[in-house]
């Protein structure tokens, strides 16, 4: 490469157009001669012009590419809403935008998310979407995304107001740094167990939590150093339908997202609830503690058989530094038959009893705490639980049998 | 004049030409802490000194801006947050990461490698930015505040996403390149399979029909050359090439199309002096190679050499 070959900030101008005359001029010119500048000015517009139209999966998936012509925003350039001044755009996905602003008198940095005008003239579709409002406001719990405000642009556009998060997923993390240790993966697990369990408490299942849906916040006042925030709620049935992993029902919904579904989200959509909830959290967890899906798939055909029918990898085979209370949780979490996984209340429980026994979490007086289990005690609640679930059978768990 | 903490380092990395303009402004160590907040503003998180900043600052200071176009020459948040990354700040890498980094998935999609390539490019760049050999600072410091870092990152990662392509393609290109150019150039199909005479004689005029392409291409003009190559060879579509070179896409289609016409005329003319052909059976056979020039373009493109006039 010569002296005269293109810089990076010449070749980020170009496509910004702040370039001189001059600059512009000696562009042109040079990609005539050199071929490789030619391949990267071609290779910058390409990439501004074509951002977006793949999705990217998980890194073991050979996911197909996913063509989808997305309907822009209004051309109507949105500069502020209510109070707020938008500062820039911050995500994008199928379903709409995500943009930073700032409220002009206050100075809170907010994160407003709005809905693409396609979708917003579908009710189901904006009825999920300020569900999500709904379901934060309901909840309540500090693993969850504020929710200020909800509404609709002049546009038509349905919008959400939400708390600004300044982090990473748990995706992004596990891809930059590996898996995690057990005592940093309980204490993100512990956050949001909790927060599941708050959602559980009002009948709100998420139905498709994985590792892109739990952002971490740094933040000193968390043991561990991080807070984990749950997204997606309430949309998230919705939301993935452009994702590579996301299975569609016939009606174009997404039912989950394959690595993470349930066995009886695979069988059927509608008869989800908050079990399913757990199997994904100990994927999940899975996942935290050893860098891999306990099923890998990778077909939807394969996955499906394996989530429902073959046993998952032992924890213990892929992750040696995993005690056995916490394999044991996960495997209990991972069961096939619902009703032999523990509730999100007993997750929660064995989670604290695991820091407690690590000596991160103090030992907090006994009545205000939901009983621990332990593997053993796991077991006789699964137990009791098969016992009830066998005198009231119905056709659906016949299907697993 | 006693000079304050953060004009003395300021004044002293500036670049030469630039530092009597900047000297005689009252206030500067008022406009200077005013210049560090709002950098720091958008990275709070991130504890850089102010005089560490503002040396950075001055040192990519374009000499030949007049003070006043502080606020619209450098992007000083971004500015900040390469600063904060040199001087190796705890968390800088991080915000690097969530800022920029993150999206090279994203930004290298056009390419369709799949997910690993992006994600070894991301590790690749994340490394190049960030690490320092000894003696020198690390590669993000070449970004000078000037437009979005990451669209500075952008660039560099299609520069390394590209050089990665480029090491595979030139050792698959040494093993088969010339068959390759002569199969594709010359493959029987479409018309020539109603016409078997034709096919014959294009079999037998293989080397010959492979000259006079390269020939054709030679008289070319450079600029019909370029448009050629961008868009059989990095396959742009005529808007996006509109876009690089700054006309609109109608220009760029009629020129396609001129540049198409010349190389047509120059084959009729340089096949007419290689083969012996009727006058009509050389109109059919350049109709027939005319018609497979998507297939054979792009890899005479590729191959031919850059004429030095």
């Amino acid at each position: 490469m010569s002296s005269s070959c293109l810089s990076d900030s010449i070749l980020a101008g170009m496509v910004e157009g702040n370039l001189s005359d001059s600059e512009r001029q000696y562009v042109s010119e040079h990609v005539d001669e050199c071929a490789a500048c030619r391949g990267l000015a071609a290779g910058m517009v390409l990439s501004v012009f074509r951002a977006g139209q793949q999705q990217h999966g998980h890194p073991n998936e050979k996911q197909a590419a996913v063509q989808e012509t997305k309907e822009p925003l209004p051309p109507t350039e949105i500069e502020r809403i209510g109070n707020y001044r938008i500062l820039r755009k911050i995500g994008e996905g199928g379903m709409g935008e995500v943009f930073e602003a700032v409220h002009e008198k206050i100075r809170r940095r907010v994160a407003i998310k709005i809905l693409r005008s396609q979708y917003s003239q579908n009710k189901n579709i904006v009825g999920r979407f300020f569900n999500e409002a709904l379901a934060a406001n309901v909840i309540q719990h500090q693993s969850l995304v504020g929710i200020f405000e909800a509404g609709f642009l002049s546009t038509g556009s349905a919008f959400l107001i939400m708390e600004y998060l300044h982090g990473e997923t748990l995706f992004a993390r596990l891809q930059r740094l590996g898996p995690m240790n057990e005592i940093a993966a309980y204490l993100i697990g512990r956050q949001i167990s909790s927060a599941l369990a708050a959602a559980h408490a009002q009948e709100i299942v998420h139905r498709d939590l994985k590792t892109e849906n739990i952002m971490l916040i740094q933040d000193a006042d968390v043991i561990g150093g991080l807070r984990a925030k749950v997204l997606d709620f309430g949309l998230a049935k919705i939301a993935v339908r452009h994702q590579a992993h996301a299975v569609l029902t016939k009606d174009g919904l997404t039912m989950g997202t394959r690595p993470y579904m349930a066995p009886e989200q695979w069988l059927s959509a509608g008869s989800v609830d908050s079990k399913a909830d757990v199997y994904a959290l100990g994927v999940a967890l899975f996942e935290m503690l050893s860098g891999r899906y306990p099923f890998l798939g990778p077909s939807t055909s394969e996955y499906m058989n394996q989530h429902l029918y073959e046993p998952p990898s032992s924890l213990a085979s892929v992750c040696t530094h995993a005690s056995a209370a916490g394999a044991a949780l996960v495997a209990g979490m991972l069961e096939k038959k619902r009703s032999m996984r523990p509730s999100m209340d007993q997750v929660v429980a064995t989670i604290e009893g695991i820091l407690i026994s690590r000596r991160v979490l103090a030992v907090s007086p006994p009545e205000l705490r939901t009983p621990s289990l332990s593997a053993h005690s796991l077991k006789a609640q699964a137990d009791l639980d098969v016992a009830q679930s066998f005198l009231s059978l119905n056709d659906e768990d016949l299907q697993f049998e | 004049m006693s000079l304050g903490t953060l004009s003395q380092p300021f004044l002293a990395n500036l670049p030469s030409s630039a530092r009597s303009a900047w000297a005689t402004i009252p206030n500067l160590e008022h406009r200077l802490e005013g210049v560090v907040a709002a950098a720091r503003s958008h990275f709070s998180e991130l504890l850089l000194d102010g005089p560490e900043f503002v040396a950075y600052l001055a040192a990519r200071w374009p000499a030949h801006q007049p003070p006043d176009a502080m606020a619209t020459v450098i992007n000083l948040g971004d500015l900040y947050l390469a600063a904060a990354c040199v001087h190796r700040c705890p968390g800088a890498a991080e915000a690097l990461e969530q800022h920029c980094l993150r999206h090279v998935p994203a930004i290298l999609s056009y390419l369709n490698r799949g997910s690993d390539f992006a994600q070894e490019v991301q590790q690749m760049l994340s490394e190049k930015l960030l690490t320092a050999q000894p003696g020198e600072q690390s590669k993000l410091a070449d970004y000078e505040g000037r437009g979005a870092l990451l669209m500075w990152v952008r660039a560099a990662a299609v520069r390394t996403a590209l050089h990665q392509l480029d090491k595979a393609v030139t050792r698959k290109q040494v093993d088969d390149g010339d068959e390759n150019i002569l199969r594709h150039a010359t493959a029987p199909s479409g018309s020539a399979a109603h016409n078997p005479e034709l096919a014959a004689i294009k079999e037998d005029a293989r080397p010959e029909v492979r000259i006079a392409l390269g020939d054709a291409l030679l008289k070319l003009t450079r600029e019909q050359r370029t448009l050629l190559r961008l868009y059989y060879v990095e396959g742009m579509r005529v808007e996006e090439i509109g876009a690089l070179l700054k006309v609109n896409k109608s220009t760029v289609s009629r020129r396609l199309a001129e540049a198409r016409a010349a190389i047509q005329r120059e084959l009729r003319k340089a096949l007419a002096r290689r083969i012996k052909l009727t006058p009509s059976e050389v109109e059919s056979f350049v109709e027939l190679v005319a018609s497979q020039l998507d297939i054979s373009l792009p890899n005479l493109l590729l191959s031919s050499p850059e004429p030095h006039e």
